[in-house]
């Protein structure tokens, strides 16, 4: 098995500036390892949605992103996922979002119906998980501990002529 | 020759420019659209939205086969900007026609999203270069 990982440690709060770079950078090393540029695209997105999801709701104190290429016979598997602390309120915000994906039998439908919703929202988008799931056709997992939260996007690759 | 109420929205890594094509309102979006646009696009949108309506258009031109990224929040503006139109009188409702790189292909993923949002509004076009 071939393992490829980044990770990026940072401390809450942090500029928006992060993102971009981050994501610029995650976009650039996985360019160079995958030859389907749709999954670099869908991963960047990923990588921007989530990111951008700690730098802006997370609450103060230590955070990551963390980006793993899995290559074992003839079967990849890409993960990108965050680790942040996460207030009362945001928490139960994303569990009620996390809900919501894992009964959604169709994640385009799914995504179709936030994005309907989200016509008049004037706080935030609510469309970064929807859109992940959909766009990114990526399995997402959401783990809590005591004052954590670990959200995973994972694809699987069928990969041809990849370097 | 359209007199453009419109000015030019130029931010690091992000241009917007309003062009007269020929009679057409083309928007060409280059860069990448992000977390540090976001607080610019729905105000700049809804002055387009104005724009659009005082001078009677039927649609407006984004081209993006410039834009390399657009995070949700952005994409989102667009969502705000088609509830406006879907807000105005029949009569009074114009399209969206987005040129696109076929290349992009996050493009094509999230426009159809928007599309299927308004079937009747988002029109979308590969973009084969030089005015359209």
């Amino acid at each position: 098995m071939t393992r490829t990982a980044t990770s990026l440690q940072l401390s809450l709060p942090s500029p928006p500036a992060v993102v971009r770079t981050t994501r610029q950078y995650i976009r650039a090393l996985y360019a160079e390892l995958l030859s389907d540029l749709d999954v670099v695209e869908r991963l960047t997105m990923a990588t921007e949605e989530l990111f951008e999801n700690v730098v802006k709701y997370g609450a103060p104190g230590e955070a990551s992103l963390n980006v793993e290429l899995r290559r074992e016979g003839g079967h990849s598997s890409l993960e990108v996922s965050t680790l942040n602390r996460v207030s009362v309120e945001a928490r139960a915000a994303l569990q009620a979002c996390f809900d919501e994906l894992s009964a959604a039998r169709d994640a385009t439908a799914h995504y179709d119906a936030v994005i309907s919703r989200s016509r008049r929202r004037t706080e935030g988008s609510g469309l970064g998980l929807a859109r992940i799931q959909a766009e990114g056709e990526m399995s997402l997992t959401c783990h809590f501990d005591a004052s954590s939260v670990v959200i995973a996007a994972r694809m699987e690759l069928i990969e041809e002529g990849s370097t | 020759m359209m007199d453009l109420g419109l000015s030019p929205l130029r931010k690091e890594g992000f241009s917007l420019e309003p062009l007269d094509s020929g009679g057409t309102l083309v928007l060409e979006l280059c860069g990448s659209a992000d977390m540090e646009i976001v607080g610019f696009l729905p105000v700049y949108f809804k002055s387009v939205h104005a724009e659009v309506q005082r001078m009677r258009l039927a649609e407006v031109v984004l081209d993006l086969h410039a834009l390399y990224f657009m995070n949700s929040s952005c994409l989102k503006s667009f969502v705000t900007w088609i509830d406006l139109i879907s807000q105005l009188p029949v009569r009074s409702q114009y399209r969206l026609r987005f040129l696109t790189d076929p290349h992009l292909q996050w493009q094509k993923r999230s426009l159809d999203a928007l599309r299927r949002m308004a079937m009747g509004t988002v029109v979308i076009e590969t973009w084969t270069g030089g005015g359209q």
